[in-house]
């Protein structure tokens, strides 16, 4: 689904990504990690086209980021930051908003059904704390209905209940077919949810199975972490 | 269709879009608060003379000679024109018709004037200029205009005017270009860098629609928006102007700056000029900033960009085909001395709209290419 190949990227002189290769295949969820300001939202922009690889090249369903970029665009959704949504606009007047664009089969009900947002469907965004406003997100890319998932932290600010919950409607979109690739700091949900995690390290990935690897021990060993402070 | 509706809500929200209308009104409001004041009557200046003629009759009765000069007028001068003055203030003292009022200070300023023509230096108790061969041939100029066409004089200084006139009359004065190229280039700019500046922008640069399109959406909701911000003002304005002093749309406002030329256009026709410009000018500056925020997210960046642009092509040598010649709404309405490189009337709002027509076109097209925002 999503190939990522031999993409680099700096800012002026500095490299930040490093000829990467990465791919996605539908119904897999794929795990970013690393340190803070270390490339993930870098390169989670990238493969969305936001930024531009100085090197490489990202397609999505066969069609190019670039040179075929409304077809791209159509089968991709990225969240990028909960404080970057329409504040004006209530929960259920931004996921309508997005259905009419995406036209996907999921209606907005539905998603706040889905999400147990009915509670503050009808509250303005910018009235919503972090945990809300990642529902929001969730919510949106569920009535998008695209099928490539680029979430930038999407457990920050959820309480465990939410964590769970998150959780559990990754899993049924890995069985719907879609495919997620999600950066996260929470090794231990990351576990339990991704099919791979993604170390990425001097601009460029590690790539290990979940099943294959204590991630906490992993960590510590690629980003050189003292002991004790896992 | 669901996109324009779903940007006007989110204008709809937006209490930034509602303040700038409130600026807007309020600017426009100001002047009118001077009608509340203490009254003033525009006849000051005939108020100073009269102190000046009882000054000197005082001296004449002290047995002082009057030394012969420019300062000092003769005193059959000064009692011609004590006479016209007292005609004037009777006048008003009896409620006489404006018009009539009108007639005989068309009669006082041209006695003046023609003292002032012979040398008569018109100052107050501090030697300060009271009244010029300039002034004098400005309101003659505008005194028999009026007289010709019935209509009513105002003094320069007068701030208790009917409504219409002193709408009008802010409009001219207390508005200035300046002004109105700032502000709009700050409500333009705000409405449409706002998405971007607060990362909003990314949102649209996903979207999978045309770019061009999500750009001509987002034109046409700030044009919509802009015009019920600046209509919502300018009514907002008159309906202040009307309730302090009563509808009289018909007076006409005369102005003459070279004490030859007098333009005469009714208050009416002024506010209503002025507000099919102001908007007109607001969709070039609209498109403009729709092109400059192809080109920058930064929000200051793209506003001191649209204002430069706006000012410094408002001086640019060019026909009566270029829009920004039209950008001082106010000398283009009622033009100070001839309007000299501008077409008349509303051949300007054409103009301007065509104008914002093409920079809009230009900014989809590169939008569309770029198929980012």
């Amino acid at each position: 689904m999503l190939n990522v190949d031999n993409l680099s990227f700096a800012f002026g002189k500095r490299k930040i990504l490093d000829h990467i290769t990465l791919t996605v295949a539908p119904g897999e969820i794929v795990g970013l990690v690393a340190p803070n300001g270390t490339g993930k939202s870098t390169l989670l922009r990238n493969i969305a086209g936001l930024l531009r690889p100085s090197e490489g090249t990202v397609t999505l369903m066969g069609y190019d980021a670039f040179k075929q970029r409304r077809q791209f665009l159509r089968h991709l959704f990225f969240l990028e930051d909960a404080h970057r949504l329409y504040d004006d606009l209530t929960a259920l007047e931004l996921l309508t908003y997005v259905g009419r664009i995406w036209g996907g089969e999921v209606t907005a009900a539905t998603a706040v059904q889905r999400l147990r947002m009915a509670d503050y469907q009808g509250v303005r965004i910018s009235r919503m704390s972090l945990g809300m406003r990642q529902h929001v997100l969730l919510a949106a890319y569920l009535v998008s209905g695209a099928d490539l998932l680029l979430f930038d932290e999407p457990l920050n600010g959820l309480d465990p209940t939410a964590i769970a919950r998150f959780t559990r409607v990754f899993s049924e979109l890995r069985d719907e077919g879609k495919a997620i690739l999600m950066s996260s700091h929470q090794l231990p949900n990351l576990a339990e949810m991704s099919d791979r995690v993604a170390f990425l390290t001097a601009g460029q990935l590690e790539i290990h199975r979940t099943a294959d690897v204590d991630l906490r021990r992993e960590y510590a060993r690629i980003f050189n972490v003292e002991e004790g402070l896992m | 269709m669901a996109d324009l509706a779903m940007t006007l809500r989110r204008a709809a929200h937006d209490r930034g879009v509602v303040l700038f209308g409130l600026i807007i009104s309020l600017v426009l409001c100001l002047p009118l608060l001077q009608r509340l004041s203490p009254p003033r009557t525009g006849y000051q200046a005939e108020y100073a003379l009269f102190q000046t003629l009882q000054d000197t009759d005082e001296r004449l009765a002290a047995g002082a000679t009057i030394a012969p000069g420019v300062a000092t007028p003769a005193p059959e001068d000064l009692q011609r024109e004590l006479t016209l003055i007292e005609r004037v203030t009777a006048s008003i003292d009896d409620a006489a018709s404006p018009v009539r009022i009108t007639r005989q200070m068309y009669r006082l300023r041209a006695e003046m004037l023609r003292q002032a023509d012979h040398g008569r230096d018109y100052q107050d108790f501090k030697h300060r200029p009271l009244a010029t061969v300039l002034t004098l041939r400005q309101d003659v100029a505008v005194l028999a205009w009026l007289v010709r066409t019935d209509g009513r004089f105002y003094g320069q200084d007068e701030v208790r005017l009917p409504a219409g006139v002193q709408l009008a009359r802010t409009l001219q004065r207390f508005v200035s270009s300046t002004f109105v190229l700032l502000l709009g280039a700050m409500l333009a700019s705000y409405y449409l860098f706002r998405v971007k500046w607060l990362g909003q922008g990314d949102f649209f640069n996903l979207v999978p629609l045309g770019k061009g399109r999500q750009v001509a959406w987002q034109l046409l909701a700030a044009v919509l928006v802009t015009v019920v911000v600046v209509v919502g003002a300018m009514g907002l304005a008159t309906l202040a102007a009307l309730l302090l002093g009563g509808g009289d749309w018909s007076y006409p406002l005369a102005y003459s700056v070279d004490g030859q030329h007098v333009l005469l256009i009714t208050c009416g026709r002024f506010v209503l000029s002025y507000l099919a410009f102001w908007l007109a000018l607001m969709a070039v500056i609209l498109t403009m900033t729709a092109l400059v925020q192809q080109f920058t997210r930064h929000l200051a960046t793209g506003l001191l960009a649209v204002i430069a642009l706006c000012v410094m092509l408002q001086k640019a040598p060019a026909g009566s085909w270029f829009a920004f010649r039209y950008f001082d709404l106010a000398e283009v309405i009622a033009p100070a001395a001839g309007a000299a490189g501008r077409a008349p009337g509303l051949i300007g709002v054409a103009v301007m709209l065509g104008t914002a027509a093409l920079i809009g076109a230009v900014a989809l097209l590169v939008a569309q290419r770029r198929q980012r925002i």
